[in-house]
C-alpha cells in the first residue's frame, strides 16, 4: 500500500476531498464553505467489459501517436485482434481540450478505445 | 478559540482543501464578506469546465480566496482575476493536469498596483509581500481546486516549479515602455490583470554589456535554449520581465516593438540542430511546420512575446518566463 497525501490516493486510488468540513468550538458547529466544484454527475462511467470485440485506436495528435498506433494496428492484427480499419483522430492541437462533441461521439464506442500518447 | 482555528486549519488538510500550505478556513461569516467584495450572490455560476461537467460558483471562488489569505479589499480585483482565470482559453484543467507542471502567471498592472500594496520593485517575481503572495497563491489554489475533476483527476507534473505555490507579479505604476496590458487592447492608466499559464522563470544575467544589442542578444540566448519547450509545439507565448537597469540600456535606442522584432529574428536555432538534440521529433506533423533546412524560432510569430516592466534597480537582470504550450494566449482583464 503505497500513499500519496499530496494528491489525495491511496494505493493508487484517489481520496475524494470531503464534501463537507464541519467547524466546532464548545458552544457550536457551523459547516466550512466548500472550495471544490464537483461533477454534477458521475464524472466517468467505467464499462469493465466492452460490448463489442473490437480495438478502436485514437490518435491524439501528439507527434509519435499515430507511428505507435500503427504498429499497434499491425501487431494486434498479427495476434488475430479485430481492430477497425481506420484511425480515429483528434482534428485540433493535442494540446486542447477535446471538444464536447467528439467526446460525446467516442463516449457511444461499443468497443476497446485506445489512445496514443507521446510527446 | 485558537484551538478551535487550529483544529479546523488540520481539518481542511485532512479533508483534501488545501495547496500544501495551511489556509485560513473558510467560515460563512468570512465568505459572505468575500462574496460582498467581489460582488457575486453565493450561488451565482460564474465558470464553467464542460468536459468535467463542472460549475463553479462565486461561493467557490470566494472562499478560495479566503483561504489563500487575501485581504476583502482585493476582492474588485479577484473578481477580474476570476474571470481571467474562468476563460476556456486559458485551460485550466489542463495546466493541473499536465505533465508540463503549469503554473497560472499573474500579473497586476496599472493604479491598482499601489492601491492595494503590490511589490514591483524588490524580487519582483517572488515577493515576500502579501498582496503579491496571497493573489498569486488564490490563482494557484483556483487551479488545483477547480481544475481536478472535484478531485477524480491527478496531477502529473513531472517537476512542476515553485510557482504553483504562487506566482504573481506587479508591473511598476509609472513604466518606460507603456504598461503591460496595453498589448491586449486595455488603455494605458488602466488597471488591469492578466494571465497566462506557465512555466518557472529563467533569469537572464547580464551585468557587464553596455549596448542594447549586448543585453538583447543574452535575452535572444535565453529564448533559444535548447531546452526551450516550445520548439516543436510553437503554442505558448513568452512573457519577457525587463528590470530597470537593463531598461535604462536598452530604452534610448528601442521601443518595445522593435525590441520584439529584434528577438524574434535573433532568437532561432538550425532545425537540423534540434533534431539531432531531439527537440524535433523525428515524425513530425504537418501543423508543426518543420523544414529541416531551415532557421527555426521557438514561436510562430513575434506576437507570442510579451514584455512587462518590474524588478529593481541596482542589478543587471531581466528574466524570461515561458508559457506553457497547451494554452496559446495571455488573457488581460480590466479591473473595475
Amino acid at each position: 500500500m503505497s500513499a500519496n497525501l499530496s494528491q489525495g490516493t491511496e494505493g493508487g486510488i484517489p481520496k475524494l476531498p470531503s464534501a463537507q468540513i464541519i467547524s466546532c468550538d464548545d458552544v457550536a458547529c457551523e459547516p466550512l464553505v466548500d472550495p471544490i466544484p464537483r461533477p454534477k454527475s458521475e464524472p466517468f462511467k467505467v464499462v469493465m467489459q466492452p460490448k463489442k470485440k473490437q480495438v478502436v485506436l485514437w490518435d491524439n495528435g501528439k507527434p509519435n501517436s499515430l507511428q505507435i498506433l500503427k504498429l499497434a494496428h499491425s501487431v494486434l492484427r498479427s495476434r488475430g485482434v479485430d481492430v477497425r480499419d481506420e484511425i480515429a483522430a483528434k482534428p485540433i492541437s493535442a494540446g486542447l481540450p477535446m471538444n464536447a462533441d467528439l467526446l460525446a461521439k467516442y463516449a457511444h464506442e461499443d468497443g476497446l478505445f485506445l489512445m496514443g500518447i507521446n510527446d | 478559540m485558537a484551538l478551535t482555528v487550529y483544529e479546523d486549519i488540520e481539518r481542511c488538510f485532512e479533508g483534501g482543501w488545501s495547496d500544501g500550505l495551511p489556509v485560513v478556513p473558510p467560515y460563512g461569516s468570512l465568505v459572505d464578506r468575500m462574496l460582498g467584495e467581489m460582488g457575486w450572490k453565493p450561488s451565482e455560476v460564474v465558470g464553467r469546465i464542460k468536459a468535467q461537467n463542472i460549475e463553479i460558483r462565486a461561493e467557490h471562488l470566494a472562499a478560495t480566496a479566503v483561504m489563500a489569505g487575501c485581504k476583502f479589499e482585493y476582492g474588485r480585483l479577484l473578481r477580474a482575476l476570476c474571470k481571467g482565470l474562468m476563460d476556456p482559453r486559458l485551460n485550466l484543467s489542463g495546466a493541473e493536469v499536465t505533465t508540463g507542471g503549469a503554473s497560472v502567471l499573474v500579473m497586476v498592472g496599472g493604479p491598482i498596483v499601489a492601491e492595494l500594496g503590490f511589490e514591483h520593485e524588490a524580487n519582483a517575481l517572488g515577493a515576500n509581500n502579501r498582496a503579491n503572495a496571497t493573489v498569486g497563491r488564490f490563482a494557484q489554489m483556483v487551479r488545483h481546486f477547480c481544475g481536478r475533476g472535484g478531485g477524480v483527476l491527478q496531477t502529473h507534473g513531472t517537476i512542476g516549479h515553485p510557482g504553483r505555490l504562487s506566482f504573481c507579479i506587479a508591473e511598476h505604476p509609472e513604466t518606460v515602455w507603456p504598461p503591460f496590458h496595453t498589448q491586449f487592447g486595455i488603455p494605458a492608466g488602466t488597471s488591469a490583470v492578466s494571465v497566462m499559464t506557465s512555466e518557472g522563470p529563467n533569469s537572464i544575467n547580464n551585468h557587464y554589456g553596455e549596448t542594447p544589442e549586448v543585453i538583447l542578444d543574452t535575452i535572444a540566448d535565453t529564448l533559444m535554449h535548447a531546452g526551450m519547450t516550445n520548439w516543436y509545439w510553437h503554442s505558448g507565448c513568452s512573457v519577457i520581465v525587463i528590470a530597470p537597469d537593463h531598461m535604462q540600456t536598452i530604452s534610448p535606442k528601442y521601443n518595445r516593438d522593435q525590441v520584439r522584432k529584434y528577438l524574434y529574428e535573433k532568437a532561432v536555432r538550425p532545425t537540423a540542430e534540434l533534431k539531432r538534440l531531439g527537440r524535433i521529433t523525428a515524425n513530425p506533423r504537418p501543423e508543426s511546420k518543420v523544414d529541416l533546412n531551415a532557421m527555426r524560432s521557438p514561436f510562430d510569430s513575434e506576437a507570442q512575446m510579451a514584455f512587462i516592466e518590474c524588478g529593481k534597480a541596482g542589478g543587471k537582470f531581466s528574466a524570461l518566463i515561458p508559457g506553457w504550450v497547451g494554452a496559446r494566449m495571455i488573457i488581460s482583464n480590466v479591473v473595475e
